[in-house]
């Protein structure tokens, strides 16, 4: 205790000296918090701006391709192809075993494919979804950004995105050709206009009713794919693999068909790392100089305390309790004062009542910062430290 | 008697780079149990530096000593320091307190520092000892608060905090006006007397002295004499 008792003495014995190496520390903390809850609040804003749209994990078969003798004489070969039509048969029971996984929220089947849609003259390349009306949202949130018309997905109806309606000048209840890439046509209704704000999805996806989609792409039972959603898409690459094993179907997880988002991700984590690294090593050098300092201006005090034989480990915990003591406090206001600067920039809102910042407060990793300042302090003391307790009594006294 | 230190043929050369200084040669002397010895010598004759390898402080080039019967001269620094700690008191001439602290603090800080606890005890201990040197109400002062000479008062209390066999005065009163150097040098011979503390004073001044047991004068880095 009395060593905590001497350290606290030297901290308080200069006020001021001691405000400016805590602030010093806090502000140290604070951009280190402030990165840390930009970072993070970029990469939770970026994940839930892409899996909110898109299925955590894809289900697909595997292409079958029929093996085929090879002919002895060249010229009786045949130029025959043997690929089999990918689709899902028994896509029932499939679905029904997915969604009671835990962590699923739903699995929707999909007939998919790419088409066109015609209109007089005007011809937009579109791909086309066949879906359960009652799926409609289970991947993307279509039925609440509907913005003309209504999320009626009975047969005949179809729903697409406001850039497509506006490329082909299509309003509700205005037919149009929907023709597919298995040459099949058929006249369907706009219903509904959606826009979710992925330009992706807003120009180039058309929703069908699953039954109106059989017969457009020629599959009378199965389907090309299901989309799972999942309660946590991190968990997407586990239970793509679980899925895989269980099925022996192709699945993939978002994270594997968004490469450059985790690629981007990874590399704005490494670069707040770095930012985050500096914090720190700013907080042990601001830590260490003043300690020092602290260690030379008190040399004769520590030499007559070495005379009268006060070991050298008590003096220099006596210094390491200094930088614990200022990495704490410091840590905490830092982090504090760290909360309150992204507290302040996520309530500053754009125009459309989003942040300025895409800042998570909450996300700010307060403990962290906080031990890691601790910890970062106590090392930096211990140059002064060891300073302190190698002080030659005698000469010490004798300056 | 009991000698409570001995010292045999001590030789101290200072060297630094090609030069070596000679500043002790061949000094031998006993210290008896409750003696108040002065140390007399004009400057450079090697008094400091006597009292810094006596205090452990300084290591000897040559000789040998014993402190309470113990060989101290080949000690390792932390068994020294610890020595230190236990049977030695030490005033210097300028008081080096500590300024954050106040008396009461200062005095028993020799104490306290070892077993990590200011303890009420020790807290008793020093204000006696304060009350002692005639600073009974100045124990709560900084020590930025006191004059020289009570500065020098709160060192000699701080030298007795842990009942030290032997206590090393290097010139106490040196930086003192005359009446409060000799105020100064009447308690610690009220101390030597009524505790049986042995003290070994370095003083440039004969009338300080005058008033120890006997005296050990140095000249040119030997003893010149002894009366």
């Amino acid at each position: 205790m009395f060593r905590w008792q001497v350290a606290w003495r030297y901290l308080t014995s200069n006020v001021l000296q001691t405000a400016l190496l805590i602030a010093g520390v806090a502000l140290g903390v604070v951009a280190f918090v402030f990165i840390t809850a930009l970072i993070n609040g970029l990469a939770v804003t970026l994940t839930e701006q892409t899996t909110g749209s898109i299925a955590h994990v894809t289900v697909e078969p595997d292409l079958q391709i029929a093996a085929v003798l090879t002919a002895q004489d060249d010229y009786a070969a045949t130029p025959v192809s043997t690929a089999q039509r990918r689709q899902i048969r028994d896509w029932q029971s499939l679905v029904r075993m997915i969604e009671q996984m835990p962590g699923v929220v739903a699995a929707r089947p999909e007939i998919s494919g790419n088409g066109f849609l015609v209109r007089g003259e005007a011809v937009a390349p579109v791909v086309v979804l066949g879906i359960e009306p009652e799926k409609l949202s289970v991947v993307a949130p279509i039925a609440r950004n509907v913005v003309r018309g209504n999320a009626d997905l009975s047969a005949g109806s179809l729903l697409i995105g406001s850039n497509l309606a506006h490329d082909l000048g299509l309003n509700i209840g205005q037919p149009v050709i929907l023709r597919t890439d298995r040459d099949r046509e058929r006249l369907v209704t706009v219903r509904g206009i959606f826009e979710i704000g992925i330009a992706s999805v807003d120009e180039r996806i058309a929703y069908l009713n699953l039954r109106s989609a059989r017969p457009l792409f020629d599959l009378p039972e199965g389907v090309s794919q299901l989309s799972v959603k999942l309660s946590d898409p991190n968990q997407a690459p586990l239970i793509a693999e679980a899925l895989e094993a269980q099925t022996s179907l192709r699945t993939r997880s978002w994270q594997e068909e968004n490469r450059n988002l985790q690629d981007a991700l990874s590399a704005q984590s490494s670069t707040g790392s770095l930012i985050q690294l500096f914090a720190m090593i700013s907080i042990v050098i601001v830590v260490a100089s003043a300690l020092l300092l602290s260690t030379y201006r008190r040399r004769s005090e520590i030499g007559i305390m070495r005379s009268f034989g006060i070991s050298r480990r008590f003096v220099a915990s006596v210094f390491i309790l200094q930088g614990l003591l200022v990495g704490l406090v410091g840590g905490m206001i830092g982090a504090l004062a760290g909360y309150g600067l992204c507290l302040w920039l996520f309530s500053i809102k754009q125009a459309n009542g989003s942040p300025i910042l895409p800042i998570a407060p909450e996300q700010g990793g307060y403990l962290l910062v906080i031990s890691l300042t601790a910890l970062g302090a106590v090392l930096a003391a211990a140059l002064p430290a060891r300073a302190a307790a190698n002080v030659d009594p005698l000469e010490a006294i004798q300056q | 008697m009991t000698a409570i230190l001995e010292v045999e043929d001590i030789t101290k050369i200072f060297r630094s780079r090609e030069v070596e200084t000679p500043v002790l040669n061949g000094v031998s002397f006993k210290l008896q149990a409750g003696e108040l010895v002065a140390l007399l010598g004009p400057s450079g004759s090697g008094k400091s530096t006597l009292l810094s390898i006596v205090g452990l402080l300084l290591s000897a080039t040559a000789g040998r000593m014993s402190l309470l019967d113990q060989d101290v001269t080949h000690l390792k620094e932390d068994q020294r320091s610890q020595f230190r700690n236990r049977h030695l008191g030490f005033v210097f001439q300028a008081h080096h307190l500590l300024p954050d602290f106040t008396a009461r603090e200062n005095v028993a800080f020799p104490a306290a520092a070892p077993n990590n606890n200011l303890s009420r005890a020790m807290r008793e201990r020093a204000g006696e000892l304060l009350e002692r040197v005639g600073l009974a109400d100045r124990v709560d002062y900084l020590s930025t608060q006191l004059s020289g000479g009570q500065k020098q008062r709160v060192a000699i209390a701080r030298a007795l905090m842990n009942k030290p066999n032997l206590v090393l005065a290097d010139e106490p009163t040196g930086n003192l006006d005359r009446e409060t150097g000799f105020q100064v040098m009447e308690q610690m011979k009220i101390i030597n007397r009524e505790e049986r503390t042995t003290f070994l004073i370095s003083t440039h001044d004969p009338e300080i002295a005058a008033r120890c047991d006997y005296r050990i004068q140095l000249l040119d880095g030997k003893i010149d004499r002894i009366d």
